[in-house]
């Protein structure tokens, strides 16, 4: 059922990315990097696929890009999830190395090489929110593993 | 340990998965798309509802513009035509005169800035000399009287609003004909300045501009009368007039541009008070 749900959301994230937001953050691959930080190897990398499937649909001749892509991302996020605690600066590693795969796949297979400008206005946007990415899946999906974080003083 | 990853059935699926989207990268174009179309029909539905209303909150956006301009245009022409009717019923003589409108350009203008201080004194549009506009232009909305503009650059222009009380607006009352200034209050509200305790002005009346101030053709609509308290100890009446336009919720105005030598033929006198005074009144430096 959660995995339903899941895509369900994800699908809702790739319209507000492609519908209304066309430049802007890569809400799909935050998402998809947190679910599968708290997913199985399997439903990671389905998500990851439908993610993919959605994202190639705008642009159908360069289908299996994005599927190939975010499946890897979805399966490799999972697979090594089990080696480090789940710290918001791990985040931003796993959305830095997802961003540079998915470029350097484009790249290499020659599909739906996007524009200079916008592409560099989303990286950043992305980079910007990565920290953030839990706030976005985990209130709603893992309510047992968030808290919002206060800020901790030291006591003298 | 290879060969034993393998052995979970969910791993399988997923290499199963990785290698069949690595695959489809590898398919003719034509046939991508012969694949994509039928799931692009269920999955981009709500993407094109999305550019759907995109599209229409353009259109209607262009059509309010449109109507905007016309709004104003009819307004001018309004305002020109109970100015003749007026001058027709005085005299006893038949309309002959050709519309003016021509003498008249009304360029629309997008606000791009405003005063920070309050608001609603100052703002800019982008619009300025290379469209025509010159410092007095008059300011319109489709409901009445902005303001003036009082500096250009190329492409910008400040304006100046009625509420900035170095604006006064020289008008009458549509009915009784009783002219007076407008001074703007705290409320965003006029006030009508030196009113004869004796002038017929009613809550209700209509104020229009009276065409003495040299700028604003007459008869544009500036507000109406919401309130006259009965003060004995002042010299004048105290008549409040609640503007017709909200200048603070503005976000495109119209200037009218009016052209350089207005041609001899309207004697019909609307645009006269728009002409280069030919002679200075007494104690007067002239404008």
């Amino acid at each position: 059922m959660r995995f339903l749900l899941a895509g369900l959301y994800l699908y809702g994230l790739f319209i507000v990315q492609a519908g209304i937001l066309p430049v802007g953050p890569d809400f799909l691959l935050l998402a998809l990097i947190v679910f599968a930080l708290h997913e199985e190897k399997l439903p990671s990398t389905l998500l990851g696929l439908f993610a993919g499937l959605c994202l190639d649909l705008t642009a159908p001749s360069h289908l299996g890009v994005n599927m190939f892509v975010l499946s890897v991302i979805g399966y490799g996020v999972s697979s090594i999830r089990p080696l480090f605690y789940r710290a918001r600066w791990h985040i931003v590693i796993m959305t830095v190395v997802g961003l540079g795969l998915k470029q350097t796949i484009r790249l290499i297979t020659g599909n739906g090489l996007p524009q200079v400008a916008p592409l560099i206005v989303s990286l950043v946007l992305t980079l910007i929110l990565s920290p953030f990415a839990e706030y976005l899946v985990n209130p709603l999906f893992y309510p047992d593993n968030f808290r919002w974080q206060r800020p901790q003083w030291k006591s003298d | 340990m290879g060969l034993r990853r393998f052995s979970n059935w969910r791993e399988r699926i997923c290499w199963l998965v990785l290698a069949f989207s690595f695959a489809l990268i590898f398919v003719p174009r034509s046939l991508r798309i012969i694949i994509a179309s039928p799931l692009q029909t269920v999955l981009l539905a709500p993407l094109r509802g999305t550019a759907w209303v995109r599209q229409r909150v353009a259109d209607l956006s262009a059509e309010n513009s449109r109507l905007s301009q016309l709004a104003t245009e009819l307004a001018i022409e309004n305002a020109h035509l109970k100015t003749v009717c007026r001058a027709t019923e005085l005299k006893g003589t038949g309309f002959t005169d050709q519309l003016p409108l021509q003498a008249i350009r009304t360029i629309s203008a997008p606000i791009i800035s405003r005063d920070l201080s309050t608001f609603e004194r100052f703002f800019i549009v982008s619009r300025g000399g290379n469209h025509g506009i010159r410092p007095c232009c008059p300011v319109l909305a489709p409901n009445g009287v902005v303001g003036k503009v009082i500096a250009t650059s190329p492409h910008q222009s400040l304006v100046q609003t009625f509420l900035d009380p170095d604006c006064p607006i020289a008008v009458v009352d549509m009915r009784s004909r009783a002219p007076a200034l407008t001074r703007p209050d705290r409320h965003r509200l006029l006030k009508l300045d030196y009113v004869p305790k004796d002038a017929d002005i009613a809550v209700g009346d209509t104020i229009v501009t009276s065409g003495l101030g040299g700028i604003f053709p007459r008869g544009l609509r500036v507000g109406i009368v919401t309130e006259i308290p009965d003060r004995a100890t002042e010299l004048f009446k105290t008549v409040r007039v609640r503007p017709f336009v909200d200048v603070t919720r503005l976000e495109q105005v119209f200037l009218l541009c009016i052209a350089d030598s207005l041609p001899p033929s309207l004697s019909d006198g609307w645009l006269d008070n728009l002409r280069p005074l030919e002679l200075k009144t007494p104690g007067e430096s002239g404008r």
